[in-house]
């Protein structure tokens, strides 16, 4: 049975640094959550609370109901695969897998059985003779991988377990990973600061930042539905316009925006996807339901599939828009141009200046 | 290319015949005078394996090495493991301790162990503040063990350190996620992964500690002697060149015995590890 | 987080353990009593006048710094040549050249002071500078070919063959860019050079005369028959020479270090 994770109020604080800020999040019985985010947003640290290698100062955390605070990491079963893979170099694959196993007092035949099973399910069958410094990152990687697995763990744990290997291993390599959970159908708890890693493996991501959780949904609710600026600059590309907001709407480049919903406070930012925005020919007015803004096109990208334009603002600011290839524009660099994109596809949230140093 | 290769070769000469006037005839005459003084035969090894007295000696030699390896062995695995994990600067002094020993003449250091260790030195004055002792400390074996482990402290501390420094500690939190106690973990992870430091250390401090001639002399009981002070003994006090250059012979063998031990345990365990 | 204070406890005990022996000799060569006794009761320096009024004491000194210089030219001399010989000679034997050279570290001192005692009586070497010289030497080669080998192979040759093709000539190229490149490790073993001789005792107490003794040698004898501070004084002051030694040398290599 998959287990249920609760973290409740989570605070981690070294001297007066606080690197996990007040995190609660509940993680369903098998399913496949991501902790995303920048380096040092607290996503490491939190998981390194749940596996118990770092003591919480403050906060609950259970799993399926039973509190595991005190519970030492080598008796919270738990499976995690490290960043490095952590492998034993003394140890040969097999012994590296039947570690766990003889730790659990697992009978010798019993034990030879479920390393089989293991390295079968990471596609390793012939390389159990074998000492982890003749295998490649990726199969140390996969080895890492069976011997968090072959005791059966109630959660697997992982810590940016790609980060170590080049793109196309790694694009084949969260196949794998994605397959294995769905065989296993353990609840998975995985970091990264790989937002596409994270598009392409999750249930859920929760977005980190600055120890705190900023969102947590599927990938598509973050991806459309950003909460914050935050998270809709580090999942994918946007182009975001800044003004101040009043009833009627958002005043960006002496103009009124109609936006959906309002926010708190007067600093607005309206995010648009780059696929959102379309270009028509300048002097271009509004439909209703519509927004349209004048701009300048600064520089195309080809990209086989699609294009890339990129676009400077009356404002200054820029802009970009993504043309799926067969319903290309005629734009091209230097011309001038009218944006429009539709109401309902823009989002409003609250400006946050300091979300722009947290990325660069 | 012949004067590429020539011109450097005679480069080693100089050397080599220092060597060969100074070492290798030193030695040489040793090796005959163990078999002709005062008359060609065996009769010098006869004598030491057939007396009683020098397999004592013999014995002694080996268990105050054996004592002093041990001792050593356990004093600098948990000072080196120290050094790993500590900060630059707390690392820094740890090593300029160790290096202290190795820097401070061993003549004086012999000296000030001849001090603290005397019967009314300050080791058996603080004892006695403890309500302990006095201990005899000089003229024993305890009292040449604690002299030479200090000595050779840091040939067991470094290649420990070196070992010690390249293992990767990230194995002890993966070894416990995958449910071993810490101490499992360590004893069947970390002290694996040190043993080639250990095996160097030990052979290492069990080879110098052997032939080591001026503290044992010096600290020990003259009843009690080890090897060196006999093959001292008999060619110095009783000009018995033959019998003294026949232990000499068992010395040197022993000890490039224990050299082939350490070579062919550091090619395996190397072996085991890297290749 | 596992508290760790025992470890650090041990390690401070030991590390007391490993400095306390040098360190205790300080103050009891500051001793105003004719005997050993520590801690001393009062303070004075008349060890010290003993030991410079003490024509034996000074003799012994003499005789030790002069041999040691001695060796440190002899041996580093030889033991750069041997090491330039080791890294570059390409002829059958190399292995055995290089442990052969290497083996005075690991002979036992007694087992080549016998030899030694037994050669130089032959050749009339007993109790000669010559004798203590060549003999440390011996001793002292492996201290030096060990560092220099290890920097001449971390040399990049092609710099020479660079010097040449600028025009140097092939000792111009060595003299002006290798051998400033392989400076620390010369340095390095001409100090283990002078170290190994100054504190040589086993082989020096067979080759020494009445009339010819190094320090470590008189030290020897004092400690068996006398208890007197003098020895004490002697010791504080081989303390205070090797450790301005190894001080300077440090600081050296570190300023060279931070200039590259």
């Amino acid at each position: 049975m998959p287990s249920s994770i609760q973290l409740t109020g989570l605070t981690k604080t070294y001297h007066d640094f606080v690197a996990v800020d007040d995190v609660s999040l509940t993680i369903e019985p098998g399913e496949f959550m991501t902790l995303l985010g920048p380096s040092g947003s607290g996503k490491t640290t939190t998981l390194n609370i749940i596996a118990g290698f770092v003591r919480q100062t403050s906060g609950e955390l259970t799993v399926d109901g039973t509190s595991i605070s005190a519970t030492p990491p080598h008796r919270r079963d738990m499976g995690m695969v490290f960043q490095h893979y952590a492998l034993f170099p003394h140890m040969t694959v097999a012994e590296n897998i039947a570690f766990p196993l003889k730790q659990r007092k697992v009978p010798k035949a019993k034990r030879a059985e479920l390393v089989a099973a293991a390295l079968a399910t990471v596609h390793l069958g012939d390389f159990g003779h074998r000492y982890p410094r003749e295998l490649s990152g990726g199969q140390q990687q996969r080895v890492a991988v069976a011997r968090a697995i072959v005791y059966n763990p109630r959660v697997l744990l992982m810590d940016e377990p790609l980060g170590a290997l080049d793109k196309k291993l790694r694009d084949w390599l969260q196949l794998e990973i994605k397959r294995i959970h769905a065989e296993l159908g353990t609840t998975f708890v995985y970091v990264t600061h790989d937002q596409d890693e994270a598009l392409v493996l999750s249930d859920r991501i929760a977005v980190f930042n600055k120890g705190r959780i900023e969102q947590v949904g599927p990938a598509a609710e973050l991806y459309e539905r950003p909460k914050t600026l935050f998270v809709a600059k580090f999942l994918g590309e946007s182009t975001v316009l800044r003004g101040p907001v009043s009833g009627q709407g958002i005043g960006v480049c002496a103009r009124l925006l109609d936006v959906r919903g309002g926010i708190d406070g007067k600093d607005g930012a309206l995010v648009v996807r780059p696929e959102r925005l379309a270009v028509r020919k300048p002097g271009h007015e509004a439909e209703p339901g519509w927004n349209a803004l004048p701009a300048t096109v600064t520089g195309e990208i080809y990209l086989g599939s699609s294009r890339k334009l990129e676009l400077k603002l009356p404002d200054g600011s820029p802009a970009l828009v993504r043309e799926q290839a067969g319903g290309l524009s005629e734009a091209r660099a230097g011309d001038e141009v009218t944006l429009t994109w539709r109401v309902a596809d823009s989002v409003l949230l609250p400006d946050e200046s300091d979300a722009e140093a947290v990325l660069t | 290319m012949k004067e590429r290769t020539a011109g450097p070769a005679l480069l080693l000469l100089p050397a080599l015949i220092a060597l060969g006037v100074f070492f290798l005839y030193p030695l040489g005459s040793m090796l005959v005078s163990a078999f002709t003084d005062p008359e060609p035969g065996l009769r010098n090894f006869a004598w030491f394996f057939g007396e009683q007295a020098n397999m004592q000696v013999l014995g002694r030699t080996f268990s105050t090495a054996l004592w002093v390896t041990l001792v050593a062995l356990a004093l600098s695995y948990p000072y080196a493991y120290a050094m790993t994990i500590v900060g630059a600067r707390a690392r820094a002094i740890l090593t300029l301790l160790v290096l202290v020993p190795f820097w401070t003449s061993l003549m004086v250091r012999t000296f000030a162990w001849v001090i603290l260790l005397q019967d009314t030195g300050v080791i058996n004055k603080a004892l006695g503040a403890l309500g302990m002792g006095p201990f005899s400390l000089i003229r024993t074996q305890t009292g040449v063990v604690i002299g030479m482990v200090q000595l050779l402290m840091p040939f067991m501390v470094l290649p420990l350190y070196a070992v010690m420094s390249g293992i990767d500690r990230r194995l002890l939190p993966a070894a416990t996620s995958l449910g071993a106690h810490p101490v499992t973990a360590f004893v069947k992870v970390y002290v694996p992964l040190s043993l080639p430091g250990v095996s160097a250390g030990c052979l290492t401090v069990f080879i110098s500690a052997l032939g080591f001639y001026v503290t044992p002399a010096l600290l020990g009981s003259p009843t009690d002697a080890l090897i060196s002070q006999q093959i001292f003994t008999q060619v110095n006090g009783l000009l018995k060149w033959g019998r003294g250059g026949a232990m000499g012979v068992v010395l040197l063998g022993l000890t490039l015995a224990m050299i082939a031990l350490l070579g062919l345990t550091l090619r395996r365990t190397g072996k085991k590890v890297t290749g | 987080m596992r508290a760790r204070w025992p470890l650090w406890a041990f390690c401070a005990l030991t590390g007391v353990w490993l400095v306390v022996p040098a360190l205790i000799v300080v103050p009891l060569s500051f001793t105003d009593k004719p005997s050993l006794k520590f801690p001393p009761d009062g303070y004075s320096t008349r060890w010290y006048e003993n030991f410079f009024g003490d024509a034996a004491w000074m003799s012994a000194l003499g005789t030790s710094v002069q041999v040691a210089l001695l060796v440190t030219v002899v041996a580093t001399t030889l033991g750069t040549a041997a090491a330039l010989g080791l890294t570059r000679a390409k002829i059958k034997g190399l292995a055995l050249a290089q442990g052969s050279m290497l083996a005075p570290m690991i002979v036992p001192g007694v087992v080549l002071a016998i030899g030694t005692y037994a050669v130089f009586l032959k050749l009339q070497l007993v109790g000669t500078l010559a004798g203590f010289v060549m003999a440390h030497t011996v001793l002292a080669l492996p201290f030096v070919i060990i560092p220099v080998t290890a920097s001449l192979r971390g040399f990049d040759r092609r710099l020479e063959d660079a010097a040449a093709s600028l025009g140097a000539s092939r000792w111009t190229a060595f003299r002006s860019v290798t051998l400033p490149l392989v400076a620390p490790g010369v340095a390095s073993g001409a100090l283990f050079a002078f170290v190994t001789s100054f504190d040589e005792v086993v082989v020096s107490l067979f080759i020494q005369s009445p009339y010819l003794q190094t320090l470590p040698v008189k030290m020897y004898a004092s400690v068996t028959r006398e208890t007197d501070p003098t020895i004490a004084a002697a010791a504080t002051m081989i303390i205070a020479l090797t450790t301005t030694l190894v001080l300077v040398a440090t600081f050296f290599v570190a300023r060279r270090t931070r200039a590259k």
